[in-house]
This record gives C-alpha cells, structure tokens and sequence, in this order.
C-alpha cells in the first residue's frame, strides 16, 4: 500500500458506502447551484461567468463521482486537487459574474457548494490534506467576499463578509477532517490489535467448518489405508505374500501421493485450472491469498459466470508477479453485477488491478509482491551462513 | 488477519467519525457566529448585545459535554440539551430585538447558532440515535427563535440553511445505513477467505511435519514388509513396526493435546530466542519438556542445528514466521523446524554451502541421529531432526 493512509484504503468496502452520499452531495451541490442562480438573477451582471460558474461546478461533480468509483485506483490526492480546483474556479466564476452587483453575501452559491461536497471527502482523503485545502479555499472565499465589500447593502464590519462565505468551508473541512481522523485511527487499532483475530473467532461454527481446509490426499491414503494395514501386521506373527504386495502397492501409491501434494500449491487444489510453472502462488502474501480465495468463491458461486471456465495464470514480473483471472459470463448476464467490492478490495492489496470484460470474458490482472529469490536464480536454501550466528 | 474490516464493526467506528466530524462542525459554526457578533458589537460602539456572546459559549459547552465519554448517559444528554436550549433562547432574547425591522428568523447569525446546534444533536450518534438526536436539536433550536420572533411581532421565514443541515444530517444518516448494507454483503465472504487461508497455511505446516514423518517412518516400514519373505514377522520387526505407528500417530494428532506447558530452555531456547530477536516468528509446541532432559552434548548439538534451521529460514526462506515441533517417544525426540516458504532443492545446492549439511547434518550424526529434509521449490520446507534420548 503507498500513499498516504486513508480511511478507503483501509477500508475499501467503507469506500463504496461513501461513494452513496458522493452521489447524493454532487447532486445537492448542483441543484443548490442552479436554483439559487435562479433565485439571484437580479444580482447578475456578467451571465456568461455565471454559466462558466455552472459548468465547472457540474464538471467537478462529475468528476469526483468517477473518480471514487470502486472500478477505479484510491481516490488520490490528484484527483482531490481536480475537483477542489473546479470547485473554486466555480467560486470565482461566480464572483464575476456578479462583480459590482452582488448586493447579497449569505446567497451566494459557489461557497456553499464547495462546502457540500468537502464534507464528503474523509473516507477518501487524510485529515491533514482535507484541512490544508478547506483552509487555503476558505482564505480565498473570504478574500473574495472582503474585495466586494462596497457592493454589499449591509452595514456591517467588512470582515464579517469574509467570515460569512468562508465559515460553511472551514467548517466542512474541519469536519470532513475529524471524520477521517477517527476512521483512519480505528481502522488502523483494528488492524493493529486483535480486532482482526476477533473478528475471525466471531465465525460461527458452520463458516468455521466450511473454512476448513480439504485434508492432504496422502494423509487421508495414511489414515484410510496405510495404518490400519501395517497395525494388522504390527499385532499378527507371520507374513503371507499378499502382505508383502499389498505392502508394495501402498508405498507406491503413498509416495505418488505425497509427491503430488508436494507439487500441487494451495491455489491448485481450489481451482482446476492453473497455470503456475514457476510456483509463485507458494510467494503470495497472506491477504492475497486470502482475496484470490474469495474472488475464486464469488465467480464459482455467482449465477452470472460459469465456473467451468474459470482460469488462472501466474507469470513473474520484474517487480513480483501477475495473476490473471479469466472466466465467462454465461448468455445474458452482466459480468459488472457484484463485482466492484472485489475491485475496490483488489486495488487496496495489490500494486496494480486492471480488468475487462471482452465479450463474455471477464479478465483480472492483478500485481502481486512476492519475495524476490535469492541471489543466483532460483531461491535456494540450506546454504551455509556467511558468518556464525551469533548465540 | 482477515484482510476486510468486519461489518461489525465498520456501523460503529463510522457513527464514532460523524459523531466527532459533527461535533467540529457545530463548532467552526458557533466559533463564526460569536466572531461575527463580536466584530458587530465592537463596530457599532454598543456591548449591549453581550450576552449573546454568553450565549454562545453556553451552546459549545453543550456540545463539548456531549463529546465526552460519558456524554452519551441520559443524564449528560438532557443536562447538555437544557443547556443549548437555556444558551438559544438567551441567544434569541438578546439578538431578535437588535436585528433590523425587517430582520428575519433566518437572520445568518441565527442560522450560524442553529446549525451548530442541530449538528450537536448528531454527537450522541456514536452510541445512540442520531436521527432522534438531530429531530431533538431541531426543536431546541428553533423554538426559542421562533417564540421569540412571534412575541416581538417580527416576521418567521424559514431557515433554509439550518433546515437543509438538519435534512442534509438525516439524509446522511439513514443514507450510510442503507448504503453499508449493499456496499459490505460480500464482506463474509472475504473474512471467511481469510479464514480459510489462515487454516491453510496452518494445515500445510501440519501436512509437511505429517509428511517427513510419514517419509521416515512409515514408508521404511513398507519397503521391510514388502521385501521380507513370506513367513513368521520377528518380534523386532513387530515391535519397529509399532514404534513406526506411535510417531506418525503422535506426529498427526491435534499438536494442543500434547503440548506439556514446560518452558523451552537451554541450547534449542537460545537459538529459538536468537531468531526472535532478528524478528522471526517463532511458534514452539509440542513436549518442550523433552528437550531439557536430553543429555549436555545432545542438546548442545541440536541446540546449533536449530539455530541453523532458523538461521537459513530468516536468510532464504522469505517469510517471517516458522515454527518448531518437539514430538518425543520413550527412546527417541524428533525436533521439527518447519516454515512455509519458497523452499528449496537440496541436491541442487552447491557443494560450497556447508550449513545444511555441516552445521545441521553432522552435528546431529555426531549426536547419534538422524536427519531429514522435505522440502521443494515453493512448498516450504520441513527439516526433522531424530535425536537418541
């Protein structure tokens, strides 16, 4: 995970929860925007500004709505620094377009729209940023009321005009911050307590019995067939010649099973289909493996693909290794459905996601980090110490 | 360690970050509003509006009670909402009479006050319900502004900034409800991944130690049954037969029950605390008891074979975690190191690499036992290390 931490990094499921109100706050913004633009018509002299002011409003919604979206990478601070930029633009905008005729501060729109959508941002920003930006456009917002001061018709100290727009963003910001403050610090308790191990006790005991997992084929020939023969020779005086076969066969077919288990990685015993030459599946870390785990369970037992497809392929990369998820879609289904909390998981865990749907073919290609091996080639072990352990 | 935050938790910690983010809120709003008033005030030459500003700092009280840890107790609550309510309507006594004819209820330094009120009544969200707290701030208020405006006969609007922070609040809290419902109904299923990655991983330690065990024991005895000829079993057979049995049958069942709460020392303790310290993970089970009753140069010698067994898992093995099993019979102790990682081929080592088969081998040979290595490019390695007791 780079960047800096965020509650939809940590949380990505808490990410698509937020996504709901992003809508419903762009939505707001907007209808604010072009019902008070209506209502102070009058105040309008440049209405071209005042349609720019819209626009850029409308742009950066819609932005903000795409850019949180659980198909796409973490909200990022780029894309945090668009829609603020748009946002204030919009403030501007709006401010020229009623240069020397806004008689009124508390009905200017721009301000509060800005304002609207920064109280949306804690799950996707660290607190610090959302203040330093809710500060920086609460100072420019107030500059701005403090230059229009002699068009107000209010008799009231100049300073007040720049606390009245500038206090909904400071507060937003504020806010927005403390949100994400709290969320981020109890995400990462969570992560650094027991909360996880609770969590993970708090399975009952028919999840528990699923998450069991199948036993070593050669373990189960041990227990079903190896033991209970040599304890009836153990305990009998003589030997026949069947025994002396029987013998033969079973250690045989001990040896072909526990070869096969040595051979077969974990990802080979869920899936059928894979094709892992270089073992990198063994190289995974633990929360990849636990998300292929649960991608793999989703597609089989989704109605919308066909689990008979499915297909993984693991090849290694300069920086790790690749893991691509192929399946098809059967007639009729949409691929999409109850798939974008795997993607928002995906790109909390892995380096790089990327996904598509060709046809009926749904493709992930996920960026694993594994281990580099040792030096010289293929990762070897038994070497002698360089220097004696020290005791 | 699941890799999704439980479901169970995500309603709680996130009521606990709107409960803290609204708080704040109300706060930069009042801080706005006494500001403003206070800038008025000054201006004008007149300190008759004074306890309005009284009245400010009684409602962030309010507010600031309600955050404390025992701000959600009924008591706390209604103290707190009595005091905001005390504070508006002072705020609207003092205010209202001083606002212009033509000044309204939605006057925005009423609507500054009202909005932090009505987003302190989201504070008792963490633990309560908000949506009651925010109808309750509501009528707290607005009441006094609008007793106050009727009794003076000045005109009543609607505040349409404190009413859409009041819908806005709602919204928001009914809205996240709904939402993390849809948004976290595969989380089950990503714990339950998790969970059955974490037992894996501890059923593939379990089948490596299984399948040394197996390796040794078990397929020897085959082979000397298969190549004996027909006829009577010698009781020494018999007898290797059945010790053959006891290990694998002790080497496959649950490692808890055989665990003798005896503290590790000595020679294999040293070594164990050597890696701890160079931060790798080490799990000890089994009868550690055993180990302390091996003779002086026993336990010395495989006190340094383990210390190389870990050694060679913190160098090569690329994972942070190993464990080490101690099964012992009534003649004999097996000391397992066993790790999950990218394993290795031994007969492709080169003939430089001494460790393995120096520090491990030869020790443990010199100590009258016997050692085995299971292990293969990515399946993790098991080294079992038999030793006379």
């Amino acid at each position: 995970m780079t960047g800096p931490l965020t509650a939809q990094r940590l949380d990505p499921l808490g990410g698509i929860t937020a996504r709901v109100l992003v809508a419903v706050a762009v939505a707001i913004a907007f209808a604010e925007a072009a019902a008070m633009s209506s209502v102070t018509a009058d105040q309008i002299s440049h209405p071209a500004f005042e349609a720019a002011a819209l626009i850029t409003i409308g742009v950066s919604g819609v932005y903000y709505v795409r850019a949180t979206s659980p198909f796409r990478p973490a909200f990022s601070m780029r894309s945090h620094t668009v829609v603020y930029l748009l946002a204030l633009a919009a403030v501007v905008f709006n401010s020229a377009a009623q240069w020397g005729s806004n008689a009124v501060v508390r009905d200017d729109w721009a301000p509060l729209t800005l304002a609207t959508l920064t109280l949306t941002l804690g799950s996707y920003r660290p607190a610090r940023e959302i203040a330093l930006f809710s500060v920086l456009a609460a100072t420019i917002v107030g500059a701005l009321g403090l230059v229009q001061a002699d068009t107000f018709r209010s008799d009231i100290p100049e300073l007040v005009y720049a606390i009245t727009p500038a206090a909904p963003i400071l507060a937003a910001g504020v806010a927005a911050a403390a949100f994400s403050r709290s969320l981020v610090g109890s995400l990462l308790d969570w992560r650094s307590s027991a909360g996880a191990r609770e969590a993970s006790a708090r399975l009952d005991a028919e999840q528990a019995e699923h998450a069991a997992p199948a036993r070593a084929s050669h373990l189960v020939h041990l227990d079903e067939q190896v033991i209970p023969f040599l304890q009836v020779v153990s305990r009998g005086t003589g030997l026949s010649e069947a025994d002396g076969a029987r013998a033969r066969t079973l250690a045989r077919e001990l040896r072909a099973l526990m070869l096969i288990d040595t051979e077969r990685s974990w990802l080979e015993r869920i899936v059928r289909r894979v094709d892992d030459p270089r073992r990198l599946a063994e190289r995974m870390a633990g929360s990849e493996r636990g998300f292929l785990r649960a991608v793999i369970a989703h597609l089989r037992h989704s109605e919308v693909f066909d689990d008979e497809t499915l297909r993984l392929t693991l090849r290694e990369e300069p920086a790790g290794c690749s893991v691509t998820v192929e399946v098809e879609s059967r007639a009729g289904r949409n691929p999409r459905v109850h798939l974008a909390p795997y993607i928002a998981v995906a790109h909390s865990l892995f380096s790089a996601v990327d996904w598509q749907i060709t046809g009926t073919t749904l493709t992930l290609v996920l960026a694993a980090g594994i281990p580099a091996p040792s030096p010289g080639g293929r990762a070897t072990r038994g070497d002698a110490l360089t220097e004696e352990a020290p005791r | 360690m699941s890799f999704v935050y439980p479901s169970s938790l995500a309603a709680t910690t996130a009521n606990l970050a709107l409960s803290r983010g609204a708080l704040r809120f109300g706060m930069v709003f009042l801080a706005a509003a006494f500001v403003t008033l206070f800038l008025v005030q000054v201006d004008r030459g007149t300190y008759a509006g004074w306890p309005a500003l009284l009245a400010i700092v009684a409602i962030a009280g309010a507010g600031a009670a309600l955050a404390r840890p025992s701000g959600d107790r009924p008591g706390a609550i209604a103290a707190a909402a009595a005091l905001a309510l005390a504070g508006s309507t002072l705020f609207a006594l003092v205010l209202i009479p001083r606002l212009s004819a033509d000044g309204a209820s939605d006057s925005i330094l009423l609507s500054m006050v009202k909005i932090a009120v009505i987003s302190f009544g989201a504070v008792i969200g963490r633990r309560r319900s908000g949506t009651l707290g925010v109808l309750a701030a509501v009528v707290i208020a607005e009441a006094p502004v609008l007793a106050v405006s009727l009794w003076l006969g000045r005109a009543v609007s609607l505040d349409v900034p404190a009413t859409g922070i009041a819908v806005a609040l709602l919204a928001v809290l009914s809205l996240f409800s709904v939402s993390r419902r849809r948004s976290r109904a595969s989380a089950p299923l990503m714990t339950l991944a998790g969970e059955e990655d974490r037992r894996a991983v501890e059923a593939a330690r379990a089948e490596h130690s299984s399948s040394a065990m197996v390796h040794d024991t078990i397929l020897n005895e085959l082979a000397v049954v298969a190549t004996l000829a027909p006829g009577t079993l010698s009781p020494a057979a018999r007898t290797q037969i059945a010790r053959s049995l006891e290990l694998v049958t002790v080497a496959g069942s649950d490692a808890a029950a055989l665990v003798v709460s005896a503290a590790l020392e000595g020679e294999v303790a040293a070594a164990v605390q050597w890696a701890r310290t160079r931060g790798l993970e080490v799990t000890v089970d089994g009868d550690t008891a055993a180990v302390d009753r091996l003779p002086a140069e026993t336990s010395a010698a495989l006190g340094r074979a383990v210390l190389q067994c870990l050694t060679n898992v913190i160098a090569h093995a690329g994972v942070a975690s190993a464990e080490l099993t101690v099964i012992a019979t009534e003649d004999e102790l097996c000391v397992m190191v066993i790790d999950s990682g990218v394993g290795f081929t031994e007969s492709e080592t080169g003939a430089d690499r001494m460790g393995l088969r120096n520090s491990v081998r030869g020790r443990i040979a010199d100590a009258g036992g016997t050692v085995q290595v299971w292990s293969a490019p990515g399946a993790g390695t098991a080294v079992s290390m038999l030793v006379p007791r």
